[in-house]
């Protein structure tokens, strides 16, 4: 006969995806559910206070003037902008915004709405998604909310074209040894731009699905051969799940060319959010990450963003 | 608990009765191509709160229900509704009509009234030439009445990537009085277009977090798409109340989940999960205007039983110690600290007080009853449980001797956990007195298939827990026949999620007796 304790133990280890101590969150409930389904993920509502004009209008507002949505890219991490309203009503209300894509491009919306306190803007994210074929060029979005539209325009290019500040795994081609599914973990959101840690669990890094056994590997292929000399891993590090918890602590940085790897850099010990590894310049097709070990519980690989110069 | 019953002609869903009332003449509302492909009925009927003179009759219209708006127009629709006291609608008592609006994503609360205590009753919708699937309903029985028994069922926690709604099939299936679901009806996480354990695609917008009202709205389409929820719904009225992740996995009042999520990212998020909530539930409250919204509330069933619905979440003080399991948290002893707020306290101890019932109910999220998980001396508890509110457990507790209460039996959901046990006065005095008894119910999905090899035989004795009585790890939901004599409780498990069709057995049966606190197993 098994106690209630032992049972509860049992079970709970052997689901957490973020064990302890990182994993209060996870671990808070006895029930191994919220954990097998990942750690709470972050929702993407932003909500900033202001002053009402008092005039009883809704305004769309979005995060930038014009969005670049890369061609060719895995579906799974869409070009992304921030979309929302403001009030400038007297009292609290459940606003609507309506979106509209120009064809054959898809938003993951087609509307946004929520309770807005007046003077209060909000934002949510947008994934606009280009099925493969799309010809390259403008394309509209169009934000309605009361009696206001907003056109951002959709900018459709390749990789090749896409500024990328230096940064050469932009948006480039990722495969990984494998993908947790219980949530939203693709390998391609290390090569979308966005290095914050975000939207964890929503689609904003990578949580392979092996606990508990090394290595996991992540590979970014170039688009060509390239010079390299640097390379930025960015792990999960946020107040509530802390790098030096659940982030990366040992790895290789390896580079590839005409498929032979040879690692470059090792990273051990860490603890921080971020890593930076500079290494003698050297000719590649592709930078590959082989993690070794993470904090806390060592159980899984999560790596928000890799970054190559 | 299998009776005949008219399971073999409501089981067949929307199209198959509408079928049905062509042949009947003496139907007013025949049908005409209810089976056509714009059928606004998707997410089905539901029917909740029951008074004994009145009942809430629920739809939402959706011919696509995994868009925002279900694919409705912008616009208001005329919807009709009937109760009636025969399921063949012979005896129509009320009808009326009334409007689904895009504000409230066009759901439909009715409160049908003028109706008999303690009769089964049958009600649909209809809009646009297009008939509902009808409803099986009950009154509670007349104030004062002596009613001899009472059937329930209560649930909790449906993760829908985590399995299949098996368990609320068989529960619909008993038919019972009144179905009271304890919270985390749905979960706020995102879905990955695989769709988890049910291998079922889902679309790419899935993928994020519930907060904006529109997700929201689609998870909720999503959940009620399933045609096992749509059953229990159909079969019985429900008494519901929410968990966390109605909202936010462990929000706790005032106090989001922290990190990123600012307090005024938060609080529009529970406007917004408030705000589905009502629109996707047939419950009594004034329409979510806001990221307040009272629903803690009381029903009784003549001098059997009364039920206290509580919200364990809306008004409690933050978690200490970091959340989680504790060791030694000392904070968690502070007095003072809120479970239930102060005004919900009072309400509560104030209407155990003037209770005249049999049996006094707190139906509501989380364990009561002291649960230690560590096997060792030390104790380890967990702070999102009333352990945590060590101070407002005393309160209730003492406040319901000092108040000579009769038969408290607390219901609660949350741990995916099948728990059966006493409560005591003083709960590591295994001597102290008995005061009342407390039932978890396991989850309807969320854990996935579970595992019948833990857990504490009915009647088995836990050394770290020794006022447990039984404990399982497997899904399922738990079934009750009260009457005035005993409480019995049988907790129904299903064998698996991870695929539909799983057969339920009964894993314990245990009885509380009328006067005597306390547990004996079956």
């Amino acid at each position: 006969m098994r106690n209630l304790t032992g049972a509860l133990a049992v079970v709970t280890a052997a689901a957490a995806l973020l064990a302890s101590p990182g994993a209060s969150a996870t671990a808070q409930d006895p029930a191994p559910a919220p954990a097998e389904s990942g750690p709470p993920s972050v929702p993407s509502v932003k909500v900033r206070p202001g002053t009402s004009k008092g005039t009883g209008e809704l305004t769309p507002i979005a995060g930038a003037d014009r969005l670049l949505a890369p061609l060719g890219v895995d579906a799974a991490c869409p070009a992304k902008i921030d979309i929302g309203m403001r009030s400038d009503a007297r009292k609290p209300a459940y606003a609507d915004l309506f979106v509209e894509i120009g064809e054959p491009l898809t938003a993951s919306r087609s509307m946004l709405s929520s309770y807005l306190p007046p003077g209060h803007e909000l934002a949510a994210k947008l994934l606009v998604a280009v099925p493969p074929g799309t010809p390259e060029g403008e394309y509209g979005l169009r934000l309605r909310a009361g009696r206001k539209t907003l056109a951002v325009p959709v900018e459709v290019v390749t990789p090749d074209r896409l500024p990328n500040g230096g940064n050469l795994a932009l948006r480039r081609p990722v495969t990984a040894s494998s993908q947790h599914t219980n949530a939203n973990y693709p390998p391609c959101s290390v090569a979308d731009g966005d290095v914050s840690s975000n939207g964890w669990a929503g689609g904003n890094g990578w949580n392979d699905a092996t606990s508990r056994r090394w290595p996991d590997t992540v590979d970014v292929a170039l688009g060509g051969v390239k010079q390299v000399s640097r390379v930025d891993l960015y792990t999960l590090d946020t107040e509530r799940y802390p790098a030096s918890s659940v982030g990366l602590r040992d790895w290789d940085v390896q580079t590839g060319l005409d498929g032979q790897w040879q690692t470059v850099a090792q990273v051990r010990g860490n603890v921080a959010g971020s890593v930076r590894s500079d290494f003698a310049p050297v000719r590649a097709d592709a930078v590959r990450i082989v993690a070794l070990a993470s904090n806390g519980a060592n159980d899984y690989t999560r790596i928000i963003e890799v970054e190559v110069r | 608990m299998h009776r005949p019953t008219r399971r073999s002609f409501l089981g067949l869903g929307g199209s198959a009765l509408a079928l049905a009332f062509t042949t009947n003449l003496a139907d007013p509302w025949t049908a005409r191509a209810s089976a056509g492909g714009d059928h606004p009925f998707t997410l089905g009927v539901a029917s909740g709160d029951p008074l004994p003179d009145r009942v809430i009759l629920w739809t939402r219209l959706a011919v696509e229900p995994l868009e925002p708006l279900g694919g409705m127009p912008y616009a208001r629709v005329a919807v009709q509704w009937e109760i009636a006291e025969d399921e063949a609608f012979t005896r129509r008592v009320r009808h009326g009509s009334t409007w689904a609006t895009p504000e409230f994503g066009h759901s439909v609360h009715v409160d049908a009234k003028g109706l008999r205590p303690g009769r089964e009753y049958f009600y649909r919708f209809r809009t646009g030439g297009h008939v509902s699937p009808a409803g099986r309903t009950k009154t509670a029985p007349a104030p004062g009445s002596s009613p001899e028994s009472l059937r329930l069922a209560f649930a909790s926690c449906a993760l829908w990537q985590d399995g299949y709604y098996t368990a609320y099939r068989h529960l619909a299936e008993e038919e019972p009085d009144v179905v009271l679901h304890l919270g985390d009806y749905i979960y706020e996480y995102g879905i990955v277009p695989t769709g988890g354990n049910r291998r079922t695609p889902v679309p790419e917008q899935f993928r994020v977090q519930c907060d904006t009202l529109d997700r929201f709205r689609v998870q909720y389409g999503l959940y009620k798409s399933d045609p096992d929820l749509q059953a229990a719904h159909q079969r019985a009225p429900w008494i519901v109340t929410w968990d966390d992740h109605e909202v936010l996995d462990n929000w706790a009042g005032q106090h989001g989940p922290g990190g990123e999520v600012s307090e005024q990212d938060y609080l529009v998020i529970r406007a917004n999960a408030f705000r589905a909530y009502w629109e996707n539930l047939p419950i009594r409250v004034p329409p979510v205007q806001g990221p307040d919204a009272r629903i803690h509330r009381r029903f009784t069933f003549g001098d059997l039983a009364e039920f206290n619905v509580l919200d364990t979440r809306q008004y409690r003080d933050d978690q200490v110690c970091g959340d989680g399991q504790q060791v030694g948290c000392e904070e968690r002893l502070t007095p003072g600290r809120q479970m239930l707020g102060a005004e919900q306290e009072k309400w509560l101890l104030d209407g155990l007080g003037r209770s005249g019932a049999k049996w006094n109910v707190l139906a509501q999220q989380i364990a009561l009853m002291q649960l230690d998980y560590d096997p060792s001396p030390a104790q380890r508890l967990s702070m999102d449980l009333w352990d945590g509110y060590k101070s407002a457990k005393d309160r209730l507790l003492t406040g319901m001797t000092e108040r000579e209460v009769s038969n408290p039996v607390v219901l609660t959901g949350d741990i995916h956990y099948n728990l059966a046990g006493e409560l005591k006065a003083n709960f590591d005095d295994p001597a102290s007195a008995t005061v009342g008894v407390e039932f978890v119910g396991t989850s309807i999905s969320s854990g996935g298939n579970g595992n019948p090899a833990t857990g504490l035989p009915p009647g088995g004795s836990d050394p770290v827990n020794p006022h447990l009585r039984f404990s399982s790890y497997q899904r399922g939901y738990v079934s009750c026949e009260v009457t005035r004599s005993q409480w019995r409780a049988d907790f129904r498990a299903v064998a698996y999620v991870d695929r539909p069709g799983a057969p339920v057995s009964t894993r314990a049966s245990l009885v509380t007796l009328d006067g005597v606190p306390g547990l004996q197993a079956l």
